[in-house]
């Protein structure tokens, strides 16, 4: 006997892009995953671009021109956001990279109302990585926009 | 917080409330719309008792699962003002909101009716993670002598994945199934965890096809929201970095597991007086 399955008509109903962005009610953890992704990205971008204008053989005078062109407008606070993405980005990704393998988690335990999740026991590492890129990005901030510029 | 639901209670049993519910009928809408319904709140109503009254009462065509209606069977879970929660467990008074009650079928998942997903790719993805013990000696598995030792420390180490009730809440949390919807899921990972975290189970390395391949485990970037959203206190995301670290072992050659030993029958003991005989042998006899 030949069996069939009807295929049924359906609508999709992914979240998509939007989905990362709106975290609604969820923790912190869940803006963290669409923050490192966006920093990723920014990192990602930047990149090239760096590797192009930094590998062109100049004279001194070529090059200083090129750095001046750079140093323009809103140009330096851009490469500014690249760092703070780039230390946000690295500090991190070493606590995804310790929870992934189980290094920050808790051990397992039966579920008794009111529920908790493992998640909540690491929170300290999410402080631990604003306060370690706070230090970073405001000794970054003074190089960059304060330093740089005397 | 029993003070609380005492107050939410007086504010607004007896009151009307509107519930937005998204309505797709495939043989003849295009896309899905919102429809709103009035009805009045008695003590206790929850999400899904509300859908009940409204099919009753005003539009019999609503479609919805459900089937126990206490948190058991996992058939009710649906999207409460934007949040994935088991209807059977969620009292309206409980949302506290003076605004309408928006309910969409879970998200990430395709509708199929109104308020009902289509969870074939999600039980599909279940079943690729062989949940079941995997042992190298089938023949006991197939023609069991005993029972294998346990003892309670093992059992501690996957009990909370195997509470379990595959509602899918999980995965309308997933920010990764948001996008990737070939990812296997915080449910079946977890689910493949649960097992690979038996003690009486050798299975990891068959487990590895479907769970370590290209829209597996490492997709998987640890947002937590499918422990938030978990209605059973299961931890997926939990599970799911623990079997990252498993993996992380298998690979490096590192993973080292003796499968439980067959419980062997005392021989030689003498009954005390008074204590019952204990129940007939179910396999090995």
């Amino acid at each position: 006997m030949k069996f069939f399955q009807l295929e049924p008509k359906t609508h999709a109903n992914y979240l998509g892009v939007k989905g990362w962005a709106y975290g609604g009610r969820y923790g912190i953890e869940r803006y963290l995953y669409t923050l490192q992704r966006v920093t990723g990205l920014g990192v990602l971008l930047y990149l090239p671009m760096h590797l192009i204008v930094t590998s062109q053989k100049l004279n001194q005078a070529g090059w200083e021109q090129v750095m001046g062109l750079v140093a323009r407008g809103l140009l330096p606070f851009g490469e500014f956001l690249v760092f703070v993405g780039g230390v946000f980005h690295a500090f991190n990704g070493i606590r995804l990279l310790l929870t992934h393998f189980g290094f920050l988690m808790a051990q397992p335990a039966r579920p008794i109302y009111p529920f908790t999740v493992a998640a909540l026991k690491q929170r300290w590492a999410v402080y631990l990585v604003f306060v370690m890129t706070t230090v970073v990005v405001g000794y970054g901030a003074w190089e960059f926009l304060i330093v740089a510029h005397h | 917080m029993a003070a609380d639901i005492k107050q939410l209670e007086k504010k607004y049993v007896g009151k009307e409330v509107e519930f937005r519910l998204l309505r797709f009928a495939p043989d003849k809408d295009r896309a899905p719309y919102f429809q709103s319904f009035r009805i009045k709140l008695s003590q206790g109503m929850t999400v899904l008792d509300a859908l009940m009254r409204i099919k009753e009462t005003q539009d019999p065509t609503l479609s919805y699962r459900k089937s126990c209606r206490m948190g058991i069977c996992g058939s009710c879970a649906m999207q409460v003002n934007g949040f994935p929660k088991l209807t059977c467990q969620t009292q309206v008074t409980e949302l506290n909101t003076d605004k309408p009650i928006e309910v969409r079928p879970l998200a990430n998942f395709p509708i199929l009716r109104d308020l009902v997903p289509d969870l074939r790719n999600f039980l599909k993805a279940h079943e690729s993670i062989k949940p079941y013990v995997i042992r190298e000696d089938a023949e006991e598995l197939d023609h069991p002598t005993g029972e294998f030792y346990q003892s309670p420390k093992e059992l501690e180490k996957y009990l909370q994945f195997a509470y379990c009730i595959k509602c899918g809440a999980c995965l309308a949390a997933c920010p990764t199934n948001a996008t990737d919807h070939e990812f296997l899921g915080p449910q079946a990972l977890a689910a493949a965890y649960r097992y690979v975290a038996d003690s009486r189970d050798q299975g990891l390395e068959q487990r590895l096809e479907a769970v370590d391949g290209p829209n597996g485990i490492f997709r998987c970037h640890y947002a937590g929201a499918c422990s938030e959203a978990c209605p059973k206190g299961v931890d997926p995301s939990l599970g799911i970095q623990l079997l990252k670290r498993e993996i992380l072992k298998y690979r490096v050659g590192a993973a080292h597991k003796k499968p439980a030993p067959l419980a062997v029958t005392p021989k030689g003991l003498k009954r005390r007086e008074g204590i019952p005989l204990p129940p007939e042998k179910t396999v090995g006899q």
